[in-house]
């Protein structure tokens, strides 16, 4: 094998260059924990490389304009310790604490878990329940803002170009009556099978006790995350009691039963979604459970 | 051979030295450089017997490709010593009996470091999932997390 050559920019515009030497072998090298092992066991056979942990720019936390911008090299560490995440995106901040260990948190990148397109990435449900956009650059200079769902085409594929990057994740604020919450099971080794996540965001109205503006990402199910619209339709507007906890969990069931019917792992998906569904609404609502907050 | 010059830190010496663009950090560390403390275990980011502390991060060096750590700092389980005298974590481990065939023992060492230059009085929750992506089929965990918190207990927290 030829081996890779290696081009390390330390900020946008030698990123831009960099890009522009880009072919269709060559990858974008952030965290490493995926692409590295690829490439170490010969499931990918790179060019070229361009490493982006020399630009600084990339890994920026910022709030502006109701919006917070996360630099695609932010690690899952970052996420965990940054005050605004834990303050206004609670939910991503959990999505990143149950990722893999503290060194692959420490290492792993969020621009790296949309580039790995996995089915199973973490934080993609997240990002799908917060419309939450991703900032593509290309090596002429032009920045596009494409949705989550437009990048990702597929397992382990996405829209970009050989030439773009994505340099940030950009997520709109919902205001202080939503809630949300990220649940999964099995970790990266389990079987795929036995794999699930799903994020779950809602506006509260304490006074009605009711919700609306229902958003439902779920992952691990077929080949990309996906909002689940006609769940979030059915629980619009409801209240919020035991009844509609049972609601959600039977149909989030029916929904997985919808994405992959026929598939061997049907029949354990739609039977362990009812239990993630409980454990998501009781983080939401712990008062209806007596307090109690489940991880799952 | 498209070898690219890179320079950083490793236990505290400068080095400067030719890589391969695909070199992982693991095999800068162990064929280059001779620090064969750090292990080899899965190669593939679940066993940490390859944990190695990258700016003050505990990171899997199998996973970093040698030519990420330019301008960086590494600290390997040959950085612990000093002049001779173990660290406090290293004698810790040793009065606990926390060390059995000793292959996860430098990796366990360097993640338990990490989170001390962090959090010099971790609870044993921490603890746990500081050393969550360490493996150890001998020793158990119970002797490693009580040698850990034994060493933040004592006066300076295990830390220089
Ligand atoms: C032991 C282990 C456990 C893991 N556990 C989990 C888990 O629990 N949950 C989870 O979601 N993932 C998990 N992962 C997978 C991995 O850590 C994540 O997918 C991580 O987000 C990858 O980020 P990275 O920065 O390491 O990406 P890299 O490995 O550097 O890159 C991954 C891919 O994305 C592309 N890419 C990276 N950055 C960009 C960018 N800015 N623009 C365009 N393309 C880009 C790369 O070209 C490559 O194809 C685990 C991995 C390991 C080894
Ligand atoms: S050898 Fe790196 S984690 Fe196992
Ligand atoms: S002491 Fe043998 S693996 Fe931990």
């Amino acid at each position: 094998m030829r081996e890779a050559a290696m081009l390390t920019p330390n900020n946008l515009s030698e990123l831009r260059e960099a890009l522009g030497q880009a072919t269709p072998p060559s990858k974008i090298l952030a965290g490493g924990t995926d692409l590295v092992l690829a490439i170490h066991q010969g499931r990918c056979k790179p060019d070229l490389l361009i490493d982006l942990s020399g630009v600084e720019e990339l890994k920026i936390i910022k709030l502006t304009e109701g919006r917070i911008h996360i630099g695609a090299m932010a690690t899952f560490t970052q996420l965990m310790d940054n005050q605004l995440i834990k303050g206004s995106l609670p939910c991503l901040r959990e999505a990143a604490s149950l990722i893999g260990s503290n060194q692959i948190r420490s290492a792993g990148t969020i621009g790296g878990n949309i580039g790995n397109a996995s089915p199973a990435g973490d934080t993609i449900p997240v990002l799908l329940a917060f419309d939450a956009v991703v900032r593509v650059l290309d090596s002429s200079g032009q920045a596009v803002e494409q949705s989550i769902d437009q990048v990702i085409s597929g397992a382990g594929r996405t829209s970009l170009r050989r030439d773009q990057v994505i340099t940030e994740i950009i997520i709109p604020l919902l205001g202080e009556h939503y809630r949300s919450t990220f649940v999964k099971i099995g970790s990266r080794t389990a079987v795929t099978i036995a794999k699930l996540n799903m994020a779950l965001a809602v506006k509260y109205d304490e006074t009605a006790k009711s919700i609306s503006d229902v958003r439902v990402g779920l992952g691990a199910i077929g080949t990309k995350a996906f909002r689940e619209r006609q769940v979030e339709e059915i629980l619009n507007g409801r209240r919020v009691d035991q009844c509609l906890a049972d609601t959600l969990a039977e149909e989030l069931s029916a929904a997985v039963q919808r994405a992959i019917p026929g598939r061997y792992s049907l029949p354990y998906k739609r039977e362990a979604v009812k239990g993630l569904a409980q454990s998501a609404f009781a983080n939401l609502f712990p008062k209806l459970y007596g307090g109690v907050s489940f991880t799952t | 051979m498209r070898a690219m010059l890179i320079e950083f830190k490793v236990n505290g010496k400068n080095y400067g030295r030719e890589v391969r663009p695909t070199m992982r950090l693991l095999d800068l560390l162990r064929d280059e450089l001779g620090l064969t403390g750090t292990k080899e275990g899965c190669a593939e980011g679940e066993c940490g017997a390859c944990t190695v502390i990258m700016d003050g991060e505990a990171v899997n060096s199998c996973l970093v490709l040698a030519p990420q750590i330019r301008g960086r700092e590494i600290i390997t389980v040959e950085g612990l010593e000093q002049g001779g005298e173990l660290d406090l974590l290293q004698q810790k481990f040793l009065e606990h009996s926390a060390v059995e065939c000793g292959f996860c023992t430098p990796g366990m060492l360097m993640s338990a470091k990490a989170l001390l230059m962090k959090n010099p009085h971790p609870s044993e929750e921490e603890i746990r999932l500081a050393i969550a992506g360490n493996l150890c089929r001998c020793a158990g965990y119970s002797k490693i997390v009580a040698a850990i918190k034994d060493a933040s207990h004592s006066a300076d927290g295990g830390c220089r």
